[in-house]
Formats: C-alpha cells, sequence, structure tokens
C-alpha cells in the first residue's frame, strides 16, 4: 500500500473512458512505460457518463485528486459523448471553483487509445498537482 | 391596493374559458405578508390583491397546475417562465400570463429591523413614492423606500413587463417603482469572493452551509426544478446522505445548483424561501454568468432556445482540459 505512515502519498481517482483513455492507461502499462501509483482508475463507458456527483462525493469522502479523462473531441465512440461531458464539467468546475474547492485537484484530459506516451505525462502532472495542494482536510 | 377595475378583465378570462385557475396572491394574516391563492372560479377574485410584499416567484406552481391557468407574474418572475418553456415543461399557449405593476417588493426583515416596530404590531404598510408609510395603532412612521425593498429590487430597471411577453397587464402604472437604479449588492459581494483565496472562500460557504438545516426549501420553492423524484430522494444509491452535516450540505447545495444550472435564471426565490439567510444568490449569480459567457446563452431569454446542457458546439471552451 503507498499510504506508509512516514510519507503521505496523494490519492487520485481517475475516471477513464473505455474507448480511448482506459485503452491509453492499458497501453501505458503494457509497453512497461512507469508512472506515478497515485491513481485509483474506475473504467466508465465514456466521459459522458461521469456525473459531477462521482466528483463531489468522492471529494466528499476524503479524495486528494480526480482526473477525469475521454476521447478527443470528434473521436467519441458515441459522437457526442464527449462534447457533452465538456459542457458539463465547464459548470462542474465553476462551482467546485467558487465554493473553494483548489482547482489542483480537479484535472480534465483527452487521453486516446494511442498515447500511452500522453497518458504518463497527465498522471504525472496531476499527481504532482494534487501531491502540491496536500491532503484533501477540506471535509474535516 | 387598486385592483378594482381590473377584477372585470380577470373575470372577463374566466368567462370566455381561457383559464380555469389564476394563481395569484392574498393578502396573508399579517400586513407585512402575501400568500399564494388559487382561484378556481371568477366570484372568488375579489380575494386578489396587489401588494409591496408579492416577493413570492409563483411560476414554481405552474409545474404542479393542470387545465388552463392563468398566472399573474412580476416582470423579474417571467424568465423563469421561459425557462420552462426552453426546457420543454411549458407551452405558451397553454397558460396565460397575467403581467402586474411592480411596486418593487418590500424586504419585511430589512423593514422592522428599521423601523424598531414588531411585525404583529404594524397595521398597515404601503408605498407612497419614494417612502413606504407604516401605521400602528394611531402612529405612523415613515422609511425611505430604498431602504427596505429586497436587494433585487435594488437593481431592477424593469417594474413593469412589456406588453409582448404578457397576455394582460393589470395594475395602474402609475405606482411602478420609480427609484434610481443602484448597482445589484449581490453583484458586488460575488466579486469579493471572487478575489479571495479558495481556502477563504471555502471557510465562507463552509460557515454558511453549516446554518443549513435541509428543509429542502430551495428545491422546493425553484421554479425550474421541476423533477417529479429528486436525487436527494434517492436512497439506492445514496447520492447524498439525508444528514444535515455540513459537509453533505455541501454536496447538496453543489448537486442542487449544478442540476439548475443553464435553467437557473437568478430569480433569487432560493434565496427568498432560505429560512436560515444562506447567501445562494451569490452561488446562482455566479452560475448564470457562467452559463452566459461560457455558452453564449442567456436563461430565460429566448423561448425558442435550446438549453445549454442538452446541446454543444464543437468549439466549445476546453482551456482547461490537458
Amino acid at each position: 500500500m503507498d499510504d506508509n505512515q512516514d510519507r503521505w502519498e496523494p490519492r487520485i481517482v481517475s475516471f477513464l473512458c473505455q474507448w480511448c483513455s482506459y485503452n491509453g492507461a492499458d497501453l501505458a502499462g503494457s509497453s512497461r512505460m512507469k508512472y506515478p501509483a497515485n491513481l485509483r482508475i474506475i473504467r466508465v463507458p465514456c466521459s459522458g457518463r461521469v456525473d459531477p456527483m462521482f466528483v463531489m462525493k468522492a471529494l466528499r469522502n476524503g479524495i486528494d485528486g480526480v482526473l477525469i479523462s475521454g476521447c478527443h473531441p470528434g473521436d467519441c465512440h458515441y459522437n457526442e459523448g464527449n462534447y457533452n461531458a465538456r459542457r458539463k464539467f465547464v459548470i462542474l468546475r465553476d462551482l467546485l471553483d467558487f465554493i473553494g474547492v483548489d482547482p489542483a485537484r480537479v484535472h480534465f484530459s483527452w487521453v486516446s487509445a494511442s498515447e500511452g506516451e500522453k497518458f504518463v505525462e497527465v498522471v504525472k502532472e496531476v499527481t504532482e498537482a494534487v501531491r502540491a495542494a496536500g491532503p484533501n482536510e477540506m471535509f474535516d | 391596493m387598486g385592483l378594482t377595475k381590473d377584477i372585470s378583465r380577470l373575470k372577463k378570462l374566466f368567462e370566455e374559458g381561457r383559464i380555469d385557475l389564476l394563481i395569484g396572491y392574498e393578502q396573508a394574516t399579517l400586513p407585512h405578508q402575501t400568500m399564494p391563492c388559487f382561484i378556481k372560479s371568477a366570484d372568488n377574485l375579489e380575494k386578489l390583491v396587489l401588494s409591496p410584499f408579492m416577493a413570492v416567484n409563483l411560476v414554481h406552481y405552474l409545474n404542479e397546475a393542470s387545465g388552463k391557468p392563468g398566472l399573474i407574474i412580476k416582470r423579474c418572475d417571467i424568465p423563469s417562465v421561459i425557462g420552462l418553456i426552453q426546457e420543454g415543461m411549458l407551452a405558451r399557449d397553454k397558460i396565460v400570463l397575467i403581467g402586474v405593476v411592480c411596486p418593487g417588493s418590500l424586504d419585511w426583515e430589512k423593514l422592522f429591523r428599521k423601523t424598531g416596530w414588531k411585525a404583529e404590531q404594524t397595521t398597515s404598510v404601503r408605498i407612497d413614492k419614494d417612502k413606504v408609510i407604516l401605521e400602528c395603532g394611531g402612529q405612523s412612521k415613515q422609511v425611505a423606500l430604498a431602504d427596505v425593498l429586497m436587494d433585487k429590487c435594488l437593481a431592477c430597471d424593469r417594474p413593469v413587463p412589456s406588453e409582448d411577453m404578457v397576455d394582460l397587464l393589470i395594475g395602474d402604472p402609475a405606482t411602478a417603482k420609480r427609484i434610481p437604479v443602484t448597482a445589484s449588492p449581490a453583484a458586488e459581494r460575488i466579486a469579493e469572493l471572487e478575489k479571495m483565496s479558495p481556502a477563504q472562500r471555502w471557510a465562507f460557504w463552509k460557515k454558511e452551509l453549516q446554518k443549513c438545516i435541509r428543509c429542502y426549501a430551495c428545491k422546493n420553492s425553484c421554479p425550474v426544478c421541476y423533477c417529479t423524484r429528486c436525487t436527494v430522494e434517492i436512497n439506492n444509491p445514496r447520492w447524498v446522505s439525508p444528514a444535515n452535516d455540513w459537509q453533505d450540505n455541501v454536496v447538496y447545495q453543489l448537486m442542487r445548483l449544478d442540476h439548475v444550472a443553464g435553467r437557473c435564471t437568478n430569480c433569487g426565490e432560493c434565496t427568498r424561501a432560505c429560512p436560515v439567510g444562506i447567501p445562494l444568490n451569490l452561488f446562482t449569480g455566479r452560475l448564470f454568468n457562467t452559463v452566459v459567457e461560457s455558452f453564449d446563452f442567456v436563461p430565460g431569454q429566448d423561448p425558442a432556445a435550446k438549453p445549454p446542457t442538452l446541446c454543444f458546439r464543437p468549439d466549445d471552451r476546453e482551456d482547461f482540459i490537458k
């Protein structure tokens, strides 16, 4: 387990679209690329499946960071799922910002199935941002 | 207040069969209160009042009305109706809108704080140009209208609905609010909050939402909350804990705001209904601005426009996506 007593490690939950980003993560793994092990991956059918409630509940339950990733615009398996998701994310991000959640805790990305390297970069970047934001003590 | 000459016009609506229900305001027990009334026959029109205390946004009741409803409506509540039309929840030709000349709504908390009188002692309250005159027994007191209007009325520049928005206009145009428009106090407070750090904002909302008693008045009074079953009532899976811990109050309020995004017209009804005085209008004001800026869409403006969360543009902003 990464939560050892000496050093705090951020816990990040990620919602990955099963057509693109999840396969991007798979590619990164099967190519033996290294990326931080702070991510807990939840596979979703589409980034449009990600209800903003998922993010709010995760934060409420003490997760340190959230990453949502889906297909690039135009590549959605369901044609427009990620376009609809994008609008929901604009609102979600704004609500979280205005209530005072550190923007460094919630991240969005587009990663395709062939972008194993980009996935690694995104995870590194997100992990560092969440690490800098520190443990989620908002709801304590 | 002068309704007598309008009663016959309203009677005609019943007689012509254009409406079979009229939703309006009647005098409540105390002079500083009105309550919604539901008139089903022309014989009962007498109890209808126009008053400076018509604060309630009655549009919410259209969601539950059947038949041919008529609605007494202030200009500031019209966007709520258009919001419902945009969402496909209401057809404009199935309802009759009766616009009223609005004298401005008085905030009775401000009123009694200002005068030092108790609500139950006061026997009458009326607006005379830019003054409010209260009577109690033989005594009377005057306060400046600008000091006791509801915040949203201070920033209101159109107290009379335009003719093309309503089917009928009642009330005396001479009684419309005529004091100078001042900047909205909410807009200033939103700007203040936006300047704070996230941690400061969090502390502010934590303090506010600790007051919440989860009575759900905010969602029950909201004119554009029309789901028959709300997410907070669903217990499998349980999205929002019914416990009124401040943590769950935060989640509840974020959920509510998220669900009304794109149709919230910032009418201020949730704030008015809140019994513990949480400034939800700051949140709805900010949400409204975000929708306007991000989606180039004004909730409650164009009845033919598609709600922004039901459509998209390929070139929507995504500057925040890696």
